[in-house]
């Protein structure tokens, strides 16, 4: 007896059966020997929304099929051959029966139909006219030692990068004088003292917490709390500050739970107006900056000029 | 009198550009004046460096160089003068065009009153 999933529901239970039939699945088995090409590792292969892939094991932990491995995805673009694999998992799924012997749990969501067999024929057919091309996914980035990823404390699930204070970077003479807060913030040295919405045709002249937030929104940072996807590594936290009517100011939130920023053309630095180290930008000494508007996340998406 | 215009940054911002503006020939003839007046300051070591907020005037002529005016000091890259009664910022917030002026008024009590 085999386990056959077809994965392809997001939502929904998979389409499950247990194919009991001997004769069938020996017929099965025997397609699958002859056609090793056919057949990839479950789950290395195209992993988006949509059908995936169809996913064959045993059922019992002494049950093995000469020269079959015990679990095995067909009709999956992982496979050496593709289209060999899909014409398998055409077979297989072909092989869905109508009123099943064995229920599952699964039935009771998704219950196995002409319907739903006509369906995940189509989608198979799809799926090979237009095979998705962008997987396997990226690998998962180099490891920095300059850079650690954090839990951000006050959102459940959300995570965000911190990295290395490293103030020589900004401050020499070529650097210094052409980058601000934003700059700094957002961890990019333009050299053209960037400004809140102005590479997306969105800068104000406003300067409250609405204003500069919507700019600055329009650049892509989004609000503390709604989680970047691991896509967008590396993930800074900012804080804006407001000196009401007159100009605003960023922090960025570096290694070691304190703050850094620069202020305008001055050199970068983690102390405030007291001289005192910015552990929190809501309590820091900030001069005429009085109003804290919020804190923000920057993805490697967000683009600032 | 060297009667070559000026170019003066009040540096007090840190998102938006600083304002600037020129100096006609007569204020910027005065600016002179006023620092070719100051003795050498008694030690040439830097000022804490300014945060948030107001932090002085920068001052560049025609050949691109330039000075700094900030808490009675006036740098240039070779040496410091001291102006312990605030002159020179004093004369530069008094030059300071229209279109700026609420913001120099708003800044103008950081320097104090003038000991006159």
């Amino acid at each position: 007896m085999l386990r056959v999933e077809v994965d392809m529901f997001s939502g929904r239970p998979n389409p499950t059966w247990i194919l009991t039939d001997a004769t069938q699945t020996e017929e099965i088995l025997g397609a699958v020997r002859e056609s090793r090409g056919a057949l990839a590792k479950p789950r290395t292969g195209f992993g988006g929304l949509g059908y995936r892939e169809v996913l064959v094991s045993a059922l019992g932990d002494d049950q093995r099929a000469r020269g079959v491995p015990r679990e095995f995805a067909i009709g999956s673009t992982a496979a050496e051959d593709v289209r060999l694999s899909v014409d398998l998992a055409r077979r297989v799924i072909e092989t869905m029966p109508l009123r099943s012997d064995v229920r599952l749990v699964e039935h009771a969501t998704t219950p196995l139909t002409a319907r739903l067999r006509e369906t995940i024929l189509e989608e198979l057919e799809r799926f090979l006219r237009d095979l998705p091309k962008w997987w396997p996914p990226p690998p998962p980035p180099p490891p920095n030692p300059l850079r650690t990823t954090v839990h951000d404390v006050r959102c459940e699930n959300c995570a965000y990068e911190v990295s290395q204070f490293n103030p020589a970077f900004w401050n020499t003479a070529s650097v210094q004088p052409h980058n601000n807060c934003y700059n700094y913030a957002r961890n990019w040295r333009t050299n053209t003292f960037a400004q809140p919405g102005r590479a997306h045709g969105a800068q104000t002249g406003t300067m409250s917490c609405n204003a500069v937030t919507t700019a600055a929104m329009a650049d892509g940072l989004v609000k503390r709390c709604t989680c970047l996807p691991d896509s967008e590594y590396p993930r800074r936290l900012m804080a804006l500050v407001i000196w009401p009517n007159v100009d605003y100011h960023w922090y960025r939130e570096q290694r070691g739970n304190f703050w850094g920023h620069k202020p305008g053309s001055t050199a970068a630095r983690s102390y405030d107006n007291n001289g005192a180290l910015v552990v929190n930008p809501e309590t820091a000494a900030r001069g005429g900056y009085i109003n804290f508007c919020g804190y923000f996340y920057a993805g490697r998406s967000v683009v600032i000029n | 009198m060297n009667r070559t215009p000026l170019r003066v940054e009040l540096d007090v911002f840190s998102g938006r550009p600083n304002p600037a503006w020129q100096l006609d020939d007569d204020a910027a003839a005065h600016v002179r004046d006023a620092i070719a007046s100051l003795d050498r300051a008694e030690s040439d070591r830097p000022l804490p460096a300014p945060g948030l907020g107001y932090r002085g005037f920068r001052v560049t002529d025609q050949t691109e160089s330039s000075f700094t005016v900030f808490d009675g000091v006036v740098r240039t890259s070779e040496l410091s003068l001291a102006d312990p009664d605030r002159r020179i910022e004093r004369l530069l917030f008094a030059n300071v065009p229209p279109e700026f002026a609420d913001l120099a008024q708003s800044l103008a009590p950081e320097v104090g009153p003038a000991d006159d």
